[in-house]
């Protein structure tokens, strides 16, 4: 055996620690051990993927992501260091996606069943705080009335597992959810589930959105396409998610449909802030304003929109990058396996960009990146149901 | 059909009906209901501000609790050119307690305020909380899916 490939055992650790710091660890700062392993597991996949083109074209555009980013902060005056660390982020998220590759194509058992383990203590983080098990409680809590609020509400608050706010929590639900649809893992239905029934326990009206949007998507590519039996199964989670929302009074979730959802204080605050993010950068529309250190002093509140946000810090350059890097996601997630599983998990962070933020969520972004490379492996219109048993 | 195939069916069978028989049960003999209601309190223009910031409050009661929840947003301040203001209680109770006590120990014991005219009280029904529930069904369902793989014995983990 090679001295690389001795020394490539550190992509699977590498992974292993972004798994357990982006889903176990409570959300009390973002430094990590995965941050020193890094840049080991950056040089590895570089020696590995060398000779492949599709590396160095995405390698490119994550240079110039960071670049553009760079020159747009020493345009507003000047580089620090913390401005540097909130770059280079992208290069992390590029080195956990080609991790989360090699780790497929060389130990893919090895990657199902961490995935399965870490969502398996990641729902169990979710059961023990539904459970009102304080331990679990104010080992996460936020410090911002999430805990008393549950503790307090007679009926069902929003739970948020290992995460800042429920929306987080629900993203990455909708994530594994649609990751447990597409995937081969046994019995994928019932982790499907799971995540579901997880995901409406978050009351996230957009991920809850985001996840429909995605399953109609897949239901038409493989639903009526092959098999009868799925839809069915679809159906029957549809007539319990009404009965769930009818019956049980979960008030952040029916507003989708009475339709004061579009018309609250949430849905004006957002549109407010996109606003005034206009207008604050209505004199370096193209450059934005460079890394923005309080963001609620500049536009009177918080941002929640990935879209805004990129605009708001690199204006329309930023945006254009950004567009760029979405447009060879989505190219490499149509060609890969004809067609996979990964276009479904770019719709989820599309669609939550509009309330929250994704690529730019430094607790969701590198679970999202492992997800989307793990479902660039899977075909989208799988016609028949295998398992990796 | 092997051997192995019918033990992982079980498991999962047998976790799942046990799953559904503990959280329904739980949830139609432990599970007490909630009665929501909002009450909505008329008061001066002049005395509006002290109450225009009331906390959310758990309130132990003789045979219940009550949460409750100020909620000025939906209420219309088309009355205030009238010198009249109106705010909102959201009203969660579990268990017996009649307004004049909740509205006693919520503003005069806990806010130090007087309690301002109730003037409505809407009745939004009653249902029960189904976090605990899902709790208990979801871990026996993921500990089911868990030991499916364990007893499966599928815990080769590197190629």
């Amino acid at each position: 055996m090679s001295l690389l490939n001795k020394l490539n055992i550190i992509l699977p650790i590498y992974l292993m620690i972004v798994l357990v710091d982006s889903l176990l660890m409570p959300p009390v700062d973002f430094i990590s051990i995965s941050n020193f392993i890094f840049p080991f597991a950056l040089i590895l996949v570089t020696v590995i993927y060398r000779k492949e083109r599709t590396f160095w074209i995405i390698a490119g555009i994550v240079a110039l992501n960071v670049l553009a980013r760079l020159l747009i902060n020493y345009w507003h005056g000047g580089i620090n260091t913390q401005e540097v660390i909130w770059s280079v982020r992208w290069v992390k998220l590029f080195t956990v996606a080609w991790s989360t590759y090699y780790v497929f194509q060389n130990h893919r058992a090895l990657i199902s069943k961490s995935l399965i383990v870490a969502f398996s203590a990641l729902a169990l983080i979710n059961i023990f705080q539904l459970m009102e098990i304080d331990f679990f409680l104010d080992l996460y809590d936020t410090g911002d009335g999430s805990v008393a609020l549950i503790r307090n509400n007679l009926l069902d608050s929003r739970v948020f597992g290992s995460f800042l706010n429920p929306n987080n929590n629900g993203f990455v639900m909708a994530l594994f959810g649609l990751y447990f649809l597409i995937s081969d893992q046994k019995y994928k239905y019932h982790w499907m589930a799971v995540a579901f029934v997880l995901l409406i326990m978050t009351q996230s009206r957009t991920a809850l959105v985001a996840f429909v949007a995605a399953v109609f998507l897949w239901s038409v590519f493989a639903v009526f396409r092959n098999n009868r039996r799925q839809l069915l199964i679809f159906l029957g989670i549809g007539l319990v998610l009404g009965i769930m929302l009818i019956q049980f009074k979960f008030m952040n979730l029916s507003s989708l449909f009475d339709g004061t959802a579009f018309n609250s204080n949430s849905v004006d605050t957002r549109l407010e802030m996109i606003a005034n993010t206009i207008e604050v950068n209505s004199e370096s529309v193209w450059t934005g304003q460079g890394k923005v250190n309080d963001i609620p002093s500049l536009i009177g509140g918080s941002i929640d929109n990935e879209y805004a946000f990129v605009y708001l810090e690199y204006g329309l350059i930023g945006i254009l990058i950004y567009l760029i890097m979405l447009l060879v996601l989505i190219i490499g997630s149509l060609k890969s396996q004809k067609g996979s599983g990964a276009l479904l998990i770019l719709i989820i962070a599309g669609v939550m960009g509009f309330t929250n933020l994704s690529f730019g969520n430094l607790e969701t972004a590198p679970i999202l990146m492992i997800l989307f490379t793990a479902g660039l492996f899977y075909p989208l219109n799988r016609s028949v149901e295998k398992t990796i048993e | 059909m092997s051997e192995s195939k019918k033990r992982e069916i079980k498991v999962m069978r047998y976790g799942i009906i046990l799953a559904v028989l503990l959280s329904a049960s739980y949830f139609l003999f432990f599970e007490e209901p909630i009665v929501e209601s909002r009450l909505t309190y008329t008061l001066s223009a002049d005395e509006y501000a002290r109450y225009s910031d009331l906390p959310n409050e758990v309130i132990q009661l003789e045979n219940g609790e009550a949460y409750l929840s100020p909620n000025y947003e939906s209420i219309s301040d088309t009355l205030q050119a009238k010198g009249v203001r109106r705010f909102e209680l959201k009203k969660f109770l579990k268990g017996r307690g009649e307004n004049d006590v909740i509205n006693e120990i919520y503003f005069k014991d806990q806010s130090k305020l007087e309690v301002p005219e109730l003037i409505k009280e809407l009745d939004f029904g009653k249902s029960k909380p189904v976090g605990k529930t899902v709790g208990i069904a979801l871990l026996i369902i993921i500990l089911s899916l868990l030991f499916d793989r364990f007893l499966n014995g599928s815990v080769q983990w590197i190629k």
